[in-house]
């Protein structure tokens, strides 16, 4: 038996009271800005990240509160500042070699001509819509690009390394997200880069979203709202699905109810 | 009129709000549901014995009218239990009502016209200031560890409630085995006393839910994204007519816990108690007889015995029977396996002797506590 020497205590996360105290200071003031963010009811919109489930959207578009988040997950905070400082970086860069080809949402948007009403927002280099009619989303594309001829939905991503290096594809969770973008955006071509937020290294692949894609995409949005004015749920992910959990889904005790 | 519900919140208030306790001979009415249907809103009302329920659903009906109609409850409940289709359409018909579930169809016919009946409605008149929130853990607790010595006997009917005092205290009890459980676990602010349907009800409802008084009721309300709730309820009080006193005074100074008490591990007993009852061949059987003495407490009966070391604080020595299933239900529905034992005594004078004889033991974790009187 021997004790431990004090150096090989790789984890201690300060050596003193007042490292501690200030260690607290900084995490309790970051705990208020996530709970505070976390504790935001969601617009009642569609969200381009959730179609994946009908029902998130039927929540959404009902005003539902989402159940309360119970622990502060500030790596999952942090893994999204740190996958928005990558999307500004990747846009910074991109718009300054693309130039007038990095096209202006709002004046794509004039030139696409859509049946939708919309309103545009911009921050920097991405751009808000907002559309109230005929259905509620608000959306952000993290670019349009005209290149080759065309123009071009740009999707960026972030992962972390291990899961970034086993990819040779889109990530299925990814592409209604980017079909809802494309279908929207009246975009056939989209390229999805991936970043591994470790190294910084890219993947980059080509979807091409079809007339089909879009006319369902459509039709998942018509069947919710139908569903809202009706007051019934619409059908749920299938028995197994891993983002149905309540880790993943922040409706999923409201869920069982219906 | 035809209405569209998602199934799964209608089965949900069914079940809440049908509880299969309340349907009586006594009270025709409780046999009964009123289904209201209009343009959005699905409107369920059911009625007990001093209980009225409404309980109302988002849906959509295809008609701008109001249609009702009135059912036999049970079959409702049973048709809608069975049904395994995301949504229901209702079809309200003459005399009666089609259930559509995926390509079935059942025909549920009307039991009275609801222009000649119709169920009372709960009061509206609620104050959100004094709402208590009902929290049903607190009542799974009374259901799981008090409601077992509930009386079914109607000689004295007033022990076939649950006795509720207005500091929290819950006595469940039977006067004819004089056993009494209590905790500190009731969530009203006067007391009264609940049947058991009630206390049902109470470990059946979602978290939030409220109760607020109105007069000599209550009314229980239930918001939840899919239904809402509200039934209104009026305990019975010990000043009703029919009622008569519990003698909560009396078996609440009797519940108090003595200075002078054991602590015991309760499964080896009990385990002891289902060996004994493996040779149990007559009436003599039946009783068990519960001693301490010289720190040791002894079971024994005709032909088993047990006895295990105990720390009895003042060396105290006592002995009482008991009736072996009282005694082991008394053990099985504590809350901890570590109980605390004390006997339970009363002044009597015997030949002119003042005798300070034991009577039974009180049994008690933190959170209940029971008491059995011995056989004499």
């Amino acid at each position: 038996m021997a004790f431990k020497s004090f150096g090989s205590i790789q984890s201690a996360r300060f050596n003193s009271d007042n490292s501690s105290d200030f260690l607290d200071l900084y995490e309790s003031a970051l705990d208020e800005i996530i709970l505070e963010g976390e504790s935001r009811t969601p617009s009642r919109t569609f969200a381009p990240s959730s179609m994946r489930c009908k029902r998130i959207s039927w929540f959404r578009l009902r005003g539902v509160e989402p159940e309360p988040e119970t622990i502060v997950d500030r790596s999952l905070n942090f893994t999204a500042q740190m996958g928005t400082a990558c999307h500004q970086a990747i846009q910074e860069i991109l718009s300054k070699k693309l130039g007038a080809d990095w096209i202006d949402v709002a004046d794509y948007l004039k030139e696409f001509q859509p049946t939708y009403e919309y309103t545009c927002i911009k921050n920097e280099y991405e751009t808000q819509v907002e559309i109230t009619k005929p259905i509620p989303i608000k959306f952000a594309p993290d670019g349009i690009i005209f290149w080759k001829g065309k123009y071009w939905l740009l999707e960026i991503k972030t992962s972390e390394y291990s899961s970034f290096d086993k990819l040779s594809a889109p990530k299925p969770q990814h592409i209604d997200q980017i079909k809802t973008y494309a279908t929207i955006l009246g975009i056939h071509n989209v390229l999805v880069l991936y970043q591994d937020r470790m190294y910084g290294k890219l993947k980059c692949y080509e979807v091409t979203v079809s007339d089909t894609d879009m006319k369902s995409t459509w039709d998942i949005f018509y069947d919710v709202q139908r569903h809202v004015e009706m007051n019934i749920a619409p059908e749920k992910l299938p028995s197994g699905d891993i983002w149905c959990s309540p880790s993943r889904c922040r409706y999923y005790n409201k869920c069982k109810e219906w | 009129m035809r209405f569209t519900v998602s199934t799964k919140p209608l089965k949900n208030v069914t079940d809440l709000g049908i509880i299969k306790a309340n349907i009586s001979k006594y009270y025709r009415r409780s046999s009964l549901v009123q289904i209201t249907a209009s343009r959005d809103t699905l409107k369920i009302n059911i009625e007990a014995a001093n209980i009225k329920t409404r309980m109302t659903l988002k849906g959509s009906g295809d008609e701008d009218t109001v249609t009702s109609i009135m059912l036999d409850c049970s079959v409702f409940k049973n048709l809608i239990d069975s049904i395994d289709t995301d949504v229901v359409h209702l079809e309200f018909i003459d005399g009666g009502l089609y259930v559509h579930a995926g390509s079935a169809k059942f025909a549920i016919p009307q039991i009275l016209d609801v222009n000649d009946v119709r169920l009372e409605e709960p009061t509206d008149e609620l104050m959100p200031g004094d709402a208590i929130k009902l929290k049903s853990e607190d009542w799974q607790f009374i259901k799981n560890h008090q409601m077992y010595a509930i009386s079914s006997s109607m000689q004295h009917p007033v022990y076939t409630n649950v006795w509720v005092g207005k500091d929290k205290e819950v006595i469940v009890g039977d006067f004819e085995s004089s056993l009494f459980t209590y905790s500190k676990r009731g969530d009203f602010d006067t007391t009264c006393l609940f049947p058991a349907s009630l206390i049902n009800l109470f470990t059946a409802i979602p978290s939030g839910s409220t109760v607020s008084r109105v007069g000599r009721s209550y009314v229980l309300n239930i918001n939840t994204d899919s239904y809402s709730m509200i039934t209104e309820f009026m305990p019975k009080y010990e000043d009703d007519e029919t009622v008569g006193s519990y003698n909560s005074e009396i078996i609440l100074s009797m519940l108090q816990h003595p200075e002078s008490y054991i602590t015991v591990n309760v499964a080896p007993i009990i385990k002891f108690i289902n060996q004994t009852s493996i040779l149990a061949q007559s009436q003599l059987d039946k009783i068990v007889n519960f001693s301490i003495s010289d720190n040791k407490l002894i079971l024994t009966n005709k032909a088993s015995s047990y006895s295990v070391d105990v720390n009895s604080m003042d060396n105290d020595s006592y002995s009482v029977k008991f009736l072996t299933d009282l005694f082991k239900s008394v053990l099985s529905n504590l809350d901890t396996d570590k109980i605390n034992i004390a006997p339970m005594r009363r002044v009597e004078q015997i030949d002119g002797t003042t005798v300070n004889r034991v009577i039974g033991c009180i049994f008690w974790t933190d959170d209940l506590t029971t008491l059995l009187a011995g056989q004499n």
